[in-house]
């Protein structure tokens, strides 16, 4: 048996270029936060690991283990960060596949691709770190971009303004259209360069030049990389993102789509590197519903929640699950967090204790509300009975994707609070030496509750269900795809939890009663001010303990307005400075 | 570079019967050549065997096939069975189909595993042996494609990653194969248009791909701009995607090849791919029959990689054909009642009785007998310029990820195929003596040291010895 006694972690943080020195401390939001060295004190017995641990699969744990569900990029502690300005390296960042089909919509025209090519931004990949342009990724690009350019072709005479003999003219459209594209100036010497691919097309006519040209410009990297190089170094050798790049990186993660012509026109004036120019920009974005739906959506892919698709029911106890359900799930989230997120008394907080939803026919009889929609497909507001709802912990999509096939998952459920919704560090998988005793107690005829009991007094499991399986006992009261129920197998559940071990003093009524109190923690909104800013800079090894998140969330107005986080993280040294050490 | 469309140049470098010089050209270029064409061919078939079905009785040369086996008779001469081989599992993350999917070829750890997609899908941490060969192996490189991947089934049980590629060009790279025997098709033949290989249709298609050449000189040139800004740390990164630049262009180079000359006069159709998933609750038993159209895919792809083969035009090749959750249904096969159609995985899953082992055998002999079938072709079809047959000259390994329904990763069910030509040794039951198992990297490195790569070896410190010694003389 191993041991459980490993004892808490010292914490350092260390500086580059001054191992010992003081000039640059930080407060690490940890000495904010007296209670997170109480969750170091617990995964201490737990043999907590720090990021990049192994994520905790059992061999054979299908269907979907479940129960193991890692929560995408959960943040946990790292010891090694350094509190630096320039925690992320000058690059060159690969546009996702979501991010390509969008700015090739928004050059060309929202019909330049096929319905099947454009990817579903429900499915769109949170963290794509480490991806690598190898022949297969490059011919889906130069497919799409011929595809792309021969529909811009289709209209010439509306796109170009050219006529089919004027060479000036499309040498002048090339031009503009490129630097379109690049979302950058474009240099003499590119353009020449460009204007080579388009003779080899105006050999046949103008038009085919143009369209030659305008494939070569979508399936170039200018077009399918955005940049972070930086201006001058300054005399610790880090760089600020100059205003076009820093345009580039704002719109992509708060739209997944190209810059807009304000967006570009105040880069062009250089005007948007300044705090106030910033701060309307940001806040222009976020007052797009277009904007706002992207947001909602990197959220939920942070959250995971892709996985209701992948989350198969037994259809002789769930008889109307089945992928058009889970469609109308996911849509009633996406629904939910845009009112509570950016409607008119929205907030974070919202997200996790609104209960106003937004249901079809098939979510009312689930939810068992009355139904007020003139179709049975229609989504209307409604609000969810107070004794039972409140908050995205409590949807339907989420209940179903934490959930086995035939059961509810009490770790599955704890996991998701603990990892993805409140970043506390993961807990490490059961060593290889239980794991058969693991499986044993998944086969055996209990309910979820007797299992949790089981894991609470035995040893070595203990050492880590005690700071998660709680977070799961709360949503007890709701079965496999999330309806509400009062009793199982016969006795009347009881979802009360303490969650000391948590960092959240007190006892708590069942996950209704949590939220609000969830809501209200520093945890949750450093929490979700994380998963943005790993969206927006692909580190998935930021931790909400890092300075560097540390540093803005200390300057922002107000923790649970999202618009604040965001304005504040667009403004912060994480996002704008890059380290050239390796140039 | 001035793209300027020569026609005297174009009929001085082709010729105006160029595409039905297709074969012609295979001998010059076989005969210029010192070294013989060699090839690989990794077959995959998903969810393991059933091994007291799989594996002879016997050992070393004396032996008797099992009756999985028994659809490979006709080759027993050609062939190695795998008594003592393992996927290099140890510390490594992943589902058992997922983490074996990406452990069989590229043979290195999974540590991380993509977000979302059921919690179990692992990234590669690098290149699968078959992208290796193709860099290192001098017999296998010179063609116009330099690799060919396809499958015949997309579904896994989510959008996940590691079940549907087999290869990969580096970590968290891989390489998406086709699944439409039509896709396959145009890339090895390029797009002919109707009435085939006219002077005048060879004029225009030179003229495309020359345009289309100007387009990737672009890409490169932007690139390179890009490069030259980038700090050291993404150079390799980058240095890759120019690589895939050069490797797209070199197809643009090559001359079309003519596919009637190649075996395949006209286009494979487009066959619709079933798209139905099975819970893992329930009975699998579905409304629809998969296996008839499933066969008629592997076919068809059979066909696309025979024809590359004849006309020397990719000489790797990864097929699979299904991701190991497999989702195709299977008719005349479940014991109790051959007229319900039962879903492969799923059915796996199910607590094990003599009919699930029945199903999942009579599903193993289904890919065995069209793995067979189509190896007999290619040991009926004379190397063009060469010695033997297209079967002597292509070494395959017919391969699953998991030994087993359980996820076992010891006792591979493998097969080594063909390659009389580069000495494979059949005939035999390969087996560690009583050394425990080897690692399926050994396996792999011992090809790798045939096919010219000594000293290769593949994966971690500790999950590779050395090569499996006397497979090949």
């Amino acid at each position: 048996m191993r041991s459980i006694t490993i004892p808490p972690r010292a914490r350092t943080t260390t500086f580059r270029g001054h191992p010992s020195g003081p000039e640059r401390t930080t407060l690490r939001r940890g000495a904010a936060l007296p209670w997170v060295a109480l969750l170091g004190l617990a995964l201490g017995g737990c043999e907590n690991k720090v990021m990049h641990v192994p994520e905790p699969i059992l061999p054979g744990a299908e269907p979907g283990g479940v129960d193991d569900v890692p929560e995408p990029g959960n943040g946990d502690i790292d010891d090694s960060s350094e509190c630096l300005p320039g925690r992320l390296q000058r690059r060159a960042v690969w546009l996702s596949d979501i991010q390509f089909s969008n700015a090739v919509r928004k050059l060309i025209g929202t019909d330049a691709l096929d319905p099947e090519q454009i990817p579903d931004a429900a499915f769109k990949p949170f963290s794509q770190k480490g991806v690598v342009v190898n022949t297969s990724l490059l011919r889906t690009r130069l497919d799409l971009a011929r595809g792309a350019a021969a529909n811009s072709r289709a209209r010439f005479s509306e796109n170009t303004g050219c006529a089919n003999t004027d060479d000036t003219c499309a040498r002048d459209f090339i031009g503009g259209l490129a630097a379109k594209a690049f979302r950058r100036p474009v240099a003499e010497a590119e353009l020449a360069d460009l204007m080579a691919v388009y003779e080899s097309g105006r050999e046949t006519d103008v038009e085919t030049g143009v369209e030659l040209a305008t494939q070569a410009i979508l399936a170039s990297a200018s077009f399918s990389y955005r940049t972070e190089f930086g201006g001058t170094a300054n005399a610790e050798g880090d760089v600020e993102l100059t205003s076009h790049e820093l345009g580039s990186l704002l719109s992509f993660w708060l739209t997944d789509g190209p810059p807009d012509e304000q967006l570009l026109a105040a880069a062009e004036q250089g005007t948007l590197t300044e705090p106030a120019e910033l701060e309307r920009q940001v806040g222009r974005l976020l007052s797009s519903p277009e904007g706002q739906n992207s947001l909602t959506l990197t959220l939920m892919s942070a959250w995971g929640m892709s996985n209701l698709f992948g989350a198969s029911k037994d259809p002789g106890l769930f008889p109307g699950y089945g992928p058009l359900l889970q469609s109308n799930m996911f849509e009633e989230t996406r629904l939910f967090l845009n009112e509570a997120l950016w409607g008119a008394n929205g907030s974070l907080g919202q997200a996790l204790t609104s209960r106003r939803s937004f249901v079809n026919q098939a979510l009312a009889d689930l939810y068992e509300v009355p139904f007020t929609g003139t179709e049975p497909t229609d989504f209307v507001a409604v609000e969810l009975p107070a004794d039972e709802r409140a908050g995205l912990l409590t949807q339907a999509s989420l209940l179903s994707a934490r959930a086995r096939s035939d059961n509810t998952s009490v770790v599955a459920r704890g996991l998701f609070v603990r990892s993805a919704l409140l970043c506390l560090p993961r807990p490490p998988p059961p060593p290889e030496a239980v794991i058969a005793q693991v499986q044993a107690l998944l086969a055996a005829d209990l309910t979820e509750p007797e299992r949790a009991a089981f894991r609470a007094r035995t040893s070595p499991c203990n050492g880590c269900h005690t700071t998660m399986d709680a977070f799961g006992l709360m949503l007890e009261n709701y079965d496999a795809i999330g309806r509400f129920r009062e009793d199982l197998a016969g006795d009347p559940i009881n979802p009360t939890v303490t969650l000391d071990a948590m960092g959240f003093p007190g006892t708590f009524d069942g996950a209704v009663d949590f939220v609000a109190t969830a809501a209200d923690s520093p945890q949750f909104s450093a929490c979700v001010a994380r998963h943005l800013a790993v969206y927006a800079t692909g580190d998935d090894s930021i931790g909400t303990n890092d300075c560097e998140l540390d540093e803005f969330m200390q300057m922002v107005p107000s923790e649970t307005d999202l618009r604040d986080v965001v304005t504040s993280l667009a403004g912060s040294a994480l996002l704008r400075t890059r380290s050239g050490e390796s140039q | 570079m001035n793209y300027t469309f020569k026609r005297r140049q174009f009929l001085a470098g082709i010729g105006a019967a160029a595409g039905l010089c297709t074969l012609l050209r295979r001998m010059e270029r076989a005969e210029a050549q010192a070294l013989a064409t060699q090839r690989i061919l990794f077959i995959q078939r998903p969810v393991g065997t059933v091994a007291a079905n799989w594996f002879p009785r016997g050992q070393g040369t004396d032996f008797t096939l099992s009756r999985i086996l028994t659809q490979f008779a006709a080759l027993r001469d050609r062939m190695v069975v795998f008594e003592d081989i393992r996927l290099p599992s140890n510390d490594s993350v992943g589902g058992g189909h997922e983490r074996g999917t990406v452990l069989m070829l590229t043979g290195t750890r999974t540590r991380r595993l993509y977000p979302g997609n059921g919690g179990d899908d692992p990234i590669a941490e690098g290149p699968s042996i078959d992208q290796y060969l193709v860099n290192g192996a001098p017999g296998l490189s010179g063609t116009a494609i330099a690799s060919l991947q396809v499958s015949c089934d997309s579904r896994a049980d989510t959008p996940e990653v590691s079940t549907r590629n087999m290869s990969y060009s580096g970590a968290q790279a891989p390489l998406t194969p086709y699944y439409q025997p039509l896709q396959a098709y145009s890339r090895i033949f390029g797009t002919m248009m109707p009435g085939g290989a006219t002077p005048d249709n060879l004029e225009r298609l030179a003229r495309a791909r020359l345009q289309q050449k100007s387009v990737l000189d672009f890409a490169m040139k932007d690139l390179s701009r890009l490069q030259q800004l980038a700090p050291a740390s993404q150079r390799s990164q980058l240095d890759m995607h120019a690589a895939a630049i050069r490797e797209v262009e070199t197809e643009f180079d090559a001359t079309p090849g003519d596919p009637a000359a190649c075996g395949v006069a006209s286009p494979p159709a487009t066959l619709n791919l079933a798209t139905r998933t099975d819970p893992y609750s329930g009975s699998h038993v579905v409304p629809e029959r998969d296996d008839v159209v499933h066969s008629q895919i592997g076919s068809l792809h059979f066909s696309v990689v025979k024809a590359a083969f004849k006309c020397d035009l990719t000489r790797t090749v990864t097929f699979q054909f299904t991701p190991g959750t497999n989702h195709v249904s299977f008719g005349e096969m479940w014991p109790p009642n051959p007229a319900l159609f039962k879903v492969h995985h799923t059915t796996s899953h199910d607590a094990g009785t003599p009919d699930q082992a029945e199903f999942l055998t009579r599903v193993e002999e289904f890919y065995a007998q069209k793995v067979a079938g189509f190896l007999q072709e290619l040991a009926a079809e004379p190397e063009v310029g060469g010695t033997g047959t297209l079967l002597d000259n292509t070494l395959v390994p017919y391969i699953t990820e998991v030994a087993e329904r359980n996820h076992s990763w010891t006792r591979m069910p493998f097969l080594l195929l063909g390659g009389q030509n580069l000495g494979l040794v059949g005939g035999r039951i390969w087996d560690n003596g009583n050394g425990g198992m080897r690692s399926s990297n050994d396996l792999w490195m011992a090809i790798a040291e045939a096919l010219g790569m000594p000293g290769f070896v593949l994966g971690d410190a500790d999950t590779h010895t050395t090569p499996i010694a006397g497979l090949f003389t």
